[in-house]
């Protein structure tokens, strides 16, 4: 089997705007960082290129016209994927087990700040005929998901944010985590709740942010001067797009996703055997749902565990310590990359400050975010067999 | 053998009957023209056309990027390009953007602008359509007919259209 | 880009399946999309639970009318708890989709993967090409409200300048083409027309007149692709995906050569290699290249090397490209006799390729001798080719 590693990253933000870049001008500069990172020439040194883009959140229709020249990809293979980039990766993992393909390179970006209506972009995302009619901000699910899972399991209102202090304060050690703050548990509880149970601080922010990522062979990578980051096993999978049929609480594609790279990683006891976990947080029960999901503590003991600190950076099993989508915001569908981005810095020990001792596997999860039933789970180790 | 699945076509019987909905998204941008095209638009407001040059390849690019992608690196510098150039191609649309039949026909085609090594303009051709069908056009120079100064906004409209520099017989 | 080397995992087309092409149908996208992953999988004597994953093709969103359009169509692609994507290469989404479908199994990841490509265009109002408008680029070229038309007509004006080209030989592709469709159940745009009827038919943007083009059509289509172990355990006459190619060049079309898709020329390449195919004249059966307006079929013969630069109306001339010619161009009738719903229309090709090859074409069979058999598309701002090359077993 020829295995397939990460060799170079790059980004350009996330901010909360950048509006001194085109969206183009932005991954030019996140891929000049990212081809530099393992000094590779983009002209003759990459197989195939993806983008990974949607045209209502870029604003051009048929986008892809647009992902050629930034990238060095001029009269190269370049396509576009458009799901979550974590599942757009997939593809160049993909490309490479093929065996025909050295270096895969894919991009990622947001420009949020371009998008004036976003509330009724993601109602254009809704089911045309039954979902998109009932006039309100289609984030009313998540205020649904997160009621439920409180009822459920007899939580108070107030512990939901307890995910919110521990991640924005993860993030200020983070120094591309712009929405990090020092909250406290009092500071929550009266705030006023925008889809309740939700205030403001939790529900992450989108963001600007523009990310690239070198994908290559083991045989390539031994040839050029990286730190390889292995992407040992990649998954993704989709339940209905309907928001009517769905559970609010057992996300089933979690389960999909997440077993299946468990079994191809040979990982029994994921908590045990996998060092952190960057996790989709764009909501603040949502990192809840998706540990329960994702089996790395009981149904409904997510919440107790954050309130013991066991997913605290100095906790038995740190999750976000980047920070999560609550201190870097969510670069729409970039937010896998993003994720990519800080796990392959935690496994190459530069993550800095927030550098974990022992960060050698890594988990991620990701969501393509309300009305979607996307998830990817990916896992990520720097050392060739875990 | 191949086989077909019926799907239903609209038949003259379902005149009157409720087929569809109707839905009209609202999708709104204001997309960050970048440096580049920002200083590109603000020349055009002064009646003047720019370029970044690449040194290494030696082209000038119209409208100008911040990056070569030929040699994908940075270009060098900003250079004023003239506003004439020899029409590669041209043709006479008698259609709307939405496909109705437009009131007056319309010459469009592309400019490959002077001395700039392969830059085009796409824009606006004032000439006869006869010149378009028989090809006399192509080939021909061609330069800029702008607003009037107080008229320009900093917008590809700046241009009014293209011109014949000889008249064409 | 390794070239000469084995396929690591074999991937096969077993099985394909089509709506009917119409100018309005009433079924919804999802069910569009429904119908012809049934009918592929009929076709494969499958059954939904055995696909393992589904690749979705589908041009702009605003068609359909749903933003992440992928997520809409996954229910009618029956992608419940499966990985399911879309990808999007413009017009040249359908045979990419298949390409995409390919790595899915080529990858080892999967065994049985659904490749289903669908476009409803009959949504956008008050007209599909007003939906075209926001494909130029947002700043320099859209304030001159270009229609789409203009950009091929330009293409098709230079291609005529350069070598020389007269209108009348390039309206025999929509004679042949629309010709050629009589034979196609799912056709919407067939019919005996004249070259006297091309050339009389209502002119929209000189050179471009009415019976140039494709019309804007609904519909869907389908193929299911499995891996050589299972192929085998499911039909005797797998059809072999031999060679891959894509390319994309620069978005800046005005400073390019319009009147050669150079593009196509190294799509081409990356897939004859992979086929190891040098002579793809000779070797080459028949070829499904994409014919949205009737020079784009000559053009694309000529970036594929099935034609000399600008020799490529000869060859229509001269009958070669007929059904029953030396080398058949379009037999299924093409997009300018089946219809342009436009992803679907590019996996439209995809199903040719698979009826021709395993003899399941009927009145539009050709003459099946090396096995090889091309099918081509192409789109966005007149920059991006697909090839996909497959073999009879």
């Amino acid at each position: 089997m020829n295995e397939v590693c990460i060799i170079g990253i790059g980004s350009y933000g996330p901010s909360p705007t950048s509006n001194e870049v085109s969206f183009r001008e932005g991954v030019y500069e996140a891929a000049v960082r990212a081809y530099s990172d393992c000094g590779i020439d983009p002209r003759k040194d990459v197989d195939a290129f993806i983008a990974c883009e949607e045209d209502y959140n870029v604003g051009i229709s048929i986008s892809n016209e647009f992902s050629v020249d930034q990238l060095g990809a001029r009269l190269r293979p370049i396509c576009t994927v458009c799901s979550e980039s974590l599942a757009v990766l997939a593809s160049g993992y993909m490309l490479i087990k093929t065996g025909q393909f050295d270096v895969v390179v894919v991009e990622s970006h947001s420009k949020f700040s371009n998008i004036d209506t976003y509330e009724k972009i993601l109602e254009f995302a809704m089911d045309p005929l039954y979902e998109r009619y009932l006039e309100i901000h289609p984030y009313y699910y998540a205020s649904l998901q997160a009621r439920y899972y409180l009822n459920k399991f007899n939580y108070n209102e107030e512990d939901l944010h307890l995910v919110t202090v521990k991640n924005k304060r993860n993030g200020l050690k983070n120094p591309r985590a712009k929405f990090a703050s020092n909250l406290d548990l009092k500071d929550l509880k009266n705030a006023p709740k925008i889809f309740d149970p939700l205030t403001t601080a939790d529900i992450a922010p989108n963001s600007d942010a523009f990310y690239v990522i070198v994908l290559a062979s083991k045989d390539f990578a031994e040839k050029v001067d990286s730190k390889p980051i292995w992407i040992k096993s990649i998954y993704w999978c989709s339940e209905t797009s309907s928001l009517l049929l769905r559970d609010l609480y057992d996300l089933k594609p979690i389960k999909q996703v997440s077993e299946k790279v468990y079994e191809k990683s040979n990982i029994s006891n994921p908590r045990n055997q996998l060092d952190f976990a960057e996790i989709d947080d764009r909501f603040a029960h949502s990192e809840l749902l998706h540990l329960e999901g994702a089996n790395f503590v009981k149904q409904g003991e997510a919440l107790k565990e954050v309130s013991m600190g066991s997913f605290d950076y100095e906790g038995d099993f740190p999750v976000n310590v980047s920070g999560g989508y609550l201190s870097l915001g969510v670069p729409l569908d970039a937010g896998g990359l993003s994720r990519v981005y800080e796990a392959c810095l935690q496994l190459r020990k530069e993550a800095g400050r927030m550098q974990l001792s022992n960060a050698k596997n890594a988990f991620i999860l990701t969501w393509r975010g309300i009305p979607t039933s996307t998830y990817c789970a990916a896992i990520l180790s720097n050392k060739g067999s875990i | 053998m191949q086989k077909i699945y019926q799907s239903t076509p609209v038949k003259k019987e379902d005149e009157g009957k409720v087929l569809e909905i109707t839905y009209k998204p609202e999708a709104k941008y204001s997309l960050s023209a970048g440096q580049a095209i920002s200083r590109f638009l603000n020349e055009l407001k002064k009646g003047r056309l720019i370029g970044r040059k690449c040194n290494n390849c030696n082209r000038i690019l119209v409208p100008p990027r911040v990056y070569c992608d030929i040699c994908f690196r940075p270009t060098n510098e900003w250079v004023y390009v003239k506003d004439e150039g020899i029409v590669t191609t041209a043709v006479v649309s008698y259609i709307t953007v939405d496909a109705r039949k437009a009131e007056k026909e319309q010459v469009v085609g592309v400019i490959q602008l002077e001395d700039t090594n392969g830059a085009g303009i796409f824009h606006r051709i004032n000439v006869y359509p006869k010149f378009v069908m028989n090809r006399k056009i192509f080939g021909k120079k061609v330069k800029a007919v702008w607003k009037e100064e107080e008229e320009r906004v900093g917008d590809i409209n700046d241009i009014l259209y293209f011109q014949p520099v000889e008249e064409l017989k | 880009m390794k070239t000469n080397i084995n396929f690591r995992n074999r991937v096969a087309i077993i099985g394909a399946g089509m709506t009917i092409f119409r100018r309005k149908l009433k079924d919804t996208p999802q069910e569009l999309t429904y119908q012809a992953t049934k009918m592929a999988l009929e076709s494969a004597g499958m059954d939904f639970k055995d696909v393992e994953a589904c690749v979705i093709g589908s041009a702009p969103d605003a068609f359909d009318g749903v933003h992440m359009k992928g997520e809409h169509l996954s229910d009618g692609a029956l992608a419940y708890l499966k990985p399911v994507k879309r990808v999007f290469v413009g017009g040249a989404t359908g045979v990419f989709t298949a390409i995409s479908a390919w790595w899915h199994v080529a990858s080892g990841m999967f065994d049985v993967v659904v490749a289903v490509a669908e476009e409803k265009m009959s949504s956008a109002k008050p007209h599909p090409q007003a939906v075209f408008l926001h494909i130029w680029d947002p700043i320099t070229e859209k304030p001159l409200n270009p229609n789409l038309i203009w950009i091929f007509a330009m293409e098709m004006h230079r291609y005529m300048h350069k070598y020389n080209i007269k209108k009348e030989d390039i309206a025999l592709v929509s004679v042949k083409n629309k010709k050629n469709a009589l034979d196609h159940p799912s056709a919407s745009a067939a019919g005996k027309y004249t070259v006297e009827d091309v050339l009389n038919s209502e002119v929209l943007v000189y050179p471009v007149q009415r019976l140039d083009i494709s019309p804007v059509t609904d519909g869907a289509a389908a193929i299911v692709l499995a891996s050589e172990k299972v192929a085998r355990r499911y039909t005797d006459s797998p059809v072999w995906i031999e060679g891959v190619g894509w390319n994309l060049d620069s978005t800046h079309w005005t400073s390019r050569e319009l009147a050669y898709p150079l593009y196509l020329e190294y799509a081409g390449n990356m897939a004859y290699k992979m086929a190891n195919i040098d002579n793809p004249r000779k070797q080459l059966d028949f070829a499904e290249v994409y014919d949205p307006f009737n020079y784009k079929e000559l053009h694309h013969m000529e970036g594929l090397k099935l034609a000399d630069k600008g020799k490529a109306p000869e060859m229509v001339r001269e009958g070669i490209t007929q059904r029953d010619g030396d080398l058949p161009i379009c037999p299924s009738g093409g997009l300018l006799g089946v219809g342009n719903p436009i992803a679907a229309a590019g996996m439209m090709k995809v199903c040719e390729l698979y009826w021709q090859l395993t003899y399941q074409a009927d009145k539009r069979q050709v003459r099946i001798k090396n096995g090889y058999g091309l099918a081509q598309a192409w789109g966005d701002l007149m920059q991006v080719s697909t090839v996909i090359i497959t073999r009879g077993g």
